[in-house]
């Protein structure tokens, strides 16, 4: 335990390092502050995507789906490539936009191209908001779960879970209202090679303890047939909606405001294009991997199973702590004194996919808030250098409203606003997929109205809260369980959003306004 | 059409297939039989859905390579 207390503060203090950096290098502008000036390379573009994308969950969540459910949830990680490819398609005419009329957040751009609409941005901004708040408080949640799951012994477990809790929220905060997306881009690429180079490290490691690869086909071949074939043991992943959660989540994942602005801040047209093959190969093949470790964790510690609830092995105690515990048993095993240096720099990596995605997340809500909100509707007076200042305001509110709620939830695991809130996370994408609509009509098809996009946004994101624990519907257990919920919202978004747009158009209505010209505030860029 | 959007069409449908085929409807081709008193799970000594699953993610890998060389360029001109 002192290797990996001494290695975790090692690297926070190399985050707070980064910040200081991030700092000097700093101008008190939006750009600078939001997207680094519009000037992020190949890594740091690539690796910050990779390391939004990458949350706790993948780290621990996936790995624990693939040890409930079996070899049916391995193709979720089929979603990536198409994913990867869309970071060019979407990112590179985000990004041309973004530079062209200075755009900051995602409404920036859809507001803009519907006429500039109060109503468009509002609902842009809601989609965002609804996937960015859950992201952050579950991410500061998991690195309490993280330093106790590490470091708790008998009697103190709730005070390391707060004071990890704490300690994680002070460190990204500091190094975030430093230097903005230029420290939150550069710990990503930090963050980013850890988790995944842990994620390949724990692989073969397991690999290695059940016998080479023949070793751990063997046993895993010899798991229950209904571990081994789909819908999965808890019934949960019929091949259609795989199919819809592979379609649609990672699209979903990409238009949501923390990586929209990350395509504003690429360098240019030839990064994204890198960056989306660099995702696309070294992503799923993570993902793989990591499912592969809840597999092997599954052979090796069987869950008991009684009518489809899995309840975890006695040694793991919970699905998530899967990876956690292969670790533990394998790593040091596979490379002796060596692999306590590196299963502490691995217990970092873990740590770092919580980090990587509340700062960034963070930032993005920060942007939102300062842009979308208070710009528009508190004091559109507000000089540049005062939103930058508010934004940074915001990142300190949320976060400590973030850390008060996780302390009461720890607490009291009957606190409902945090159960409330763990509620909405499971729907973040699924929030966050109502957007998509509104984005390929402003890319490609223009062919929409600002109501119809509106009307769209606000039918798809009620639809989706339907399927939420506050609405008592049994039929929405039917249709989450053979379809993914952001696909069934998105049904519901397109066909009123073309319905509002065609009724716009009904004779004697007149036609639709065209897109406005850019009312950025920012001059364009050569 | 040009050929280079021809391609990405091609390229495009691909991926759809490949999608449909890999995590989506084609898994009914492969699928153990749960009803099947000795239902057939595995392949070569592989579990025959990761057989599957990793072999649609060669075949998109490869798509996405062929996009990234034949198709995706570096110039903003074309949008």
């Amino acid at each position: 335990m002192t290797v990996q207390l001494a290695t975790l503060i090692v690297y926070l203090l190399v985050l707070v390092g980064i910040g200081l950096v991030g700092f000097r290098r700093s101008k008190l502008t939006e750009e600078d502050y939001y997207l680094a000036g519009r000037g992020q390379g190949l890594l740091t573009t690539a690796l910050t995507i990779m390391a939004t994308m990458f949350s706790a969950a993948a780290i621990l969540g996936l790995p624990g789906a693939a040890y409930r459910d079996g070899v049916a949830f391995l193709f979720f990680a089929l979603n990536l490539p198409l994913t990867g490819c869309l970071v060019y398609v979407l990112g590179s005419k985000i990004r041309k936009l973004g530079a062209e009329r200075g755009y900051v957040t995602p409404a920036d751009l859809v507001a803009d191209h519907y006429g500039g609409s109060h109503f468009v941005r509002l609902m842009v901004a809601l989609c965002g908001f609804l996937f960015v708040v859950p992201y952050i408080v579950m991410q500061i949640k998991g690195g309490g779960f993280l330093a106790k799951t590490v470091f708790a012994t008998e009697g103190n477990a709730e005070e390391i879970f707060d004071t990890g809790a704490l300690l994680m929220t002070v460190v990204t905060v500091g190094y975030v209202l430093l230097g903005g997306m230029r420290s939150v881009a550069w710990t990503d690429v930090i963050q980013g090679t850890l988790m995944i180079v842990g994620i390949f490290i724990t692989c073969i490691a397991t690999v290695a303890a059940m016998g080479g690869i023949s070793g751990y086909l063997e046993k895993v071949s010899a798991l229950p047939p209904e571990a081994l074939s789909v819908p999965g043991v808890s019934n949960s992943y019929p091949p259609f909606k795989l199919m819809t959660l592979a379609l649609f989540a990672g699209a979903a994942s990409l238009v949501q405001p923390g990586q929209w602005i990350r395509f504003y801040a690429a360098r240019s047209r030839a990064t994204l294009r890198r960056s989306a093959l660099v995702f696309s190969v070294v992503l799923p093949l993570a993902l793989m991997a990591s499912m592969l470790v809840g597999l092997g964790g599954r052979a090796l510690y069987p869950p008991e199973v009684v009518n489809g609830e899995v309840t975890a092995h006695a040694v793991i105690e919970k699905n998530d702590r899967v990876v956690l515990q292969l670790m533990e048993d394998h790593i040091p095993e596979l490379l002796g004194g060596f692999g306590v240096v590196v299963l502490s720099l691995i217990t970092v990596g873990v740590v770092a996919a919580t980090m990587s995605t509340a700062d960034s997340n963070l930032h993005a809500l920060a942007a939102v808030v300062t842009r979308d909100v208070y710009d528009r509707f508190v004091r559109p007076q507000a000089s540049e250098r005062e939103r930058a200042w508010v934004g940074r305001g915001v990142i300190v509110v949320v976060a400590l409203l973030a850390l008060w709620l996780v302390h009461h939830g720890n607490a009291d695991p009957d606190f409902k606003p945090l159960k409330m809130i763990a509620d909405l996370m499971f729907l973040a994408i699924a929030f966050s997929a109502q957007l998509l609509p509104a984005t390929v009509d402003v890319l490609w098809l223009k062919r929409g109205s600002a109501a119809g996009a509106a009307w769209g946004m606000a039918a798809g994101l009620a639809t989706v809260f339907c399927f939420t624990p506050f609405v008592a519907w049994d039929g929405g257990k039917d249709i989450s369980r053979n379809l993914d919920v952001g696909f069934v919202g998105m049904v519901v978004n397109v066909a009123v959003f073309a319905a509002v747009t065609l009724l716009r158009r009904a004779p004697g209505r007149g036609p639709a306004p065209p897109p406005a010209p850019p009312s950025s505030r920012q001059p364009p860029q050569a | 059409m040009r050929p280079m959007a021809r391609r990405g069409c091609i390229l495009a449908i691909a991926m759809l297939v490949a999608i449909a085929m890999g995590p989506g409807v084609g898994l009914y081709l492969v699928n153990p039989d749960l009803d099947d008193p000795e239902p057939r799970v595995a392949a070569l000594g592989t579990p025959v859905l990761i057989l599957w699953a990793l072999g649609w993610l060669a075949v998109q890998l490869t798509i996405v390579v062929i996009a990234y060389r034949t198709v995706w360029t570096d110039e903003e001109s074309d949008g």
